[in-house]
């Protein structure tokens, strides 16, 4: 592994716990909602760097795209 | 239990814990996190039996891609049940009208407020996705892609369907009732008529093994797609907004 592939992955590490960490922690339901289909977004390329390309597409399609859809859907039903 | 959901994130809860031990379980899940990291490290690269075992056997399987192999012939069995569980999930969450089941699955209706942008989009964007989906459908036997993927884009297109407004679904209609339980239906069938000449229930014949995937994949994108536009749909219906928020209301301190 050459050091900018080593930068790289950290950086796809770190941030997708921060971003977690960021979601978690959100006062705001909408903005928790759109860090969360951030961190699927950076779950999806974690998968792709460890070459789980059937994941990192289920991922960005089920984890990123539809989750994002329904929990801005169900926010719109709790009306907060 | 969304009251929780809402109540959880007050400011009160926190509270209720002193910083001490807030402290100590910060300090504990760091201290698992590092020792499941060292764990990891020191583990090294493993043997792994299983990736020999599926390699040697991908040419019985009928498919190139070890993950569909896995997925639709080694373990068909998980599969299976997942589709299963996907189809009780479609029940919990469908409205059960029997008056709706004489309405047709998809009716055409004047959108409330219009977005242009998205109309304009979609027509570009539907024909896309759904030969994408085809396409993922249809690589996922060589490459990655496959049943689950290409129904959740075909539901994508669903959903995006729907937040243009100019059409609406209705899952009690009869047709969307048959997409709804065709995947497991088709798995079922498959899976008892390769008895016949196997013995063994969900064990394809070789020859004829990757023209059933392909089938059994076709019903199930078709399934996961219904079910996923449905649980959009059924968060869609105007719920009773006003018994929510005075629930809320009330058990705020």
């Amino acid at each position: 592994m050459t050091g900018s592939e080593l930068v790289i992955d950290l950086l796809l590490g770190c941030g997708t716990v921060v971003t977690a960490v960021l979601c978690l922690t959100a006062k705001d339901m909408f903005q928790a909602i759109l860090l969360f289909i951030s961190m699927g977004l950076l779950v999806t390329l974690a998968w792709v760097r460890l070459g789980a390309w059937d994941v990192a597409i289920a991922e960005a399609a089920i984890g990123a795209g539809l989750t994002g859809a329904l929990l801005i859907a169900t926010r719109r039903q709790l009306n907060c | 239990m969304f009251n929780n959901l809402t109540l959880g994130r007050s400011a009160q809860h926190k509270a209720d814990l002193p910083v001490g031990v807030l402290f100590m379980v910060a300090l504990a899940i760091a201290a698992a996190c590092l020792f499941l990291t060292m764990a990891l490290i020191d583990f090294g690269p493993a043997e792994q039996p299983l990736v020999t075992l599926v390699a040697s056997h991908l040419e019985q399987s009928g498919v190139e891609n070890p993950v569909t192999a896995v997925l639709l012939n080694f373990r068909s069995y998980d599969t299976l049940l997942e589709v299963a569980v996907l189809l009780i999930v479609a029940l919990a969450v469908m409205p059960a009208n029997s008056e709706q089941s004489k309405v047709r699955f998809i009716s055409v209706l004047v959108p409330t407020e219009r977005s242009f942008v998205l109309e304009a989009f979609l027509r570009w964007l539907l024909p896309a996705i759904v030969v994408t989906s085809g396409y993922l459908l249809w690589t996922g036997a060589a490459l990655p892609g496959g049943a689950f993927q290409a129904g959740a884009l075909l539901a994508g297109a669903g959903i995006l369907l729907l937040l243009a407004g100019h059409h609406s679904f209705n899952f009690n209609a009869s047709a969307a009732r048959l997409l709804l339980v065709v995947g497991l239906a088709v798995f079922l069938l498959v899976g008892a008529a390769v008895i016949l000449s196997s013995g063994i229930a969900l064990a394809y014949p070789q020859a004829w093994a990757g023209i059933l995937i392909l089938v059994i994949e076709v019903a199930a994108t078709l399934t996961i797609a219904a079910i996923l536009v449905l649980l959009f749909c059924a968060l869609q219906v105007e719920a009773p907004r006003a018994n929510y928020e005075g629930l809320i209301k009330e058990e705020r301190p």
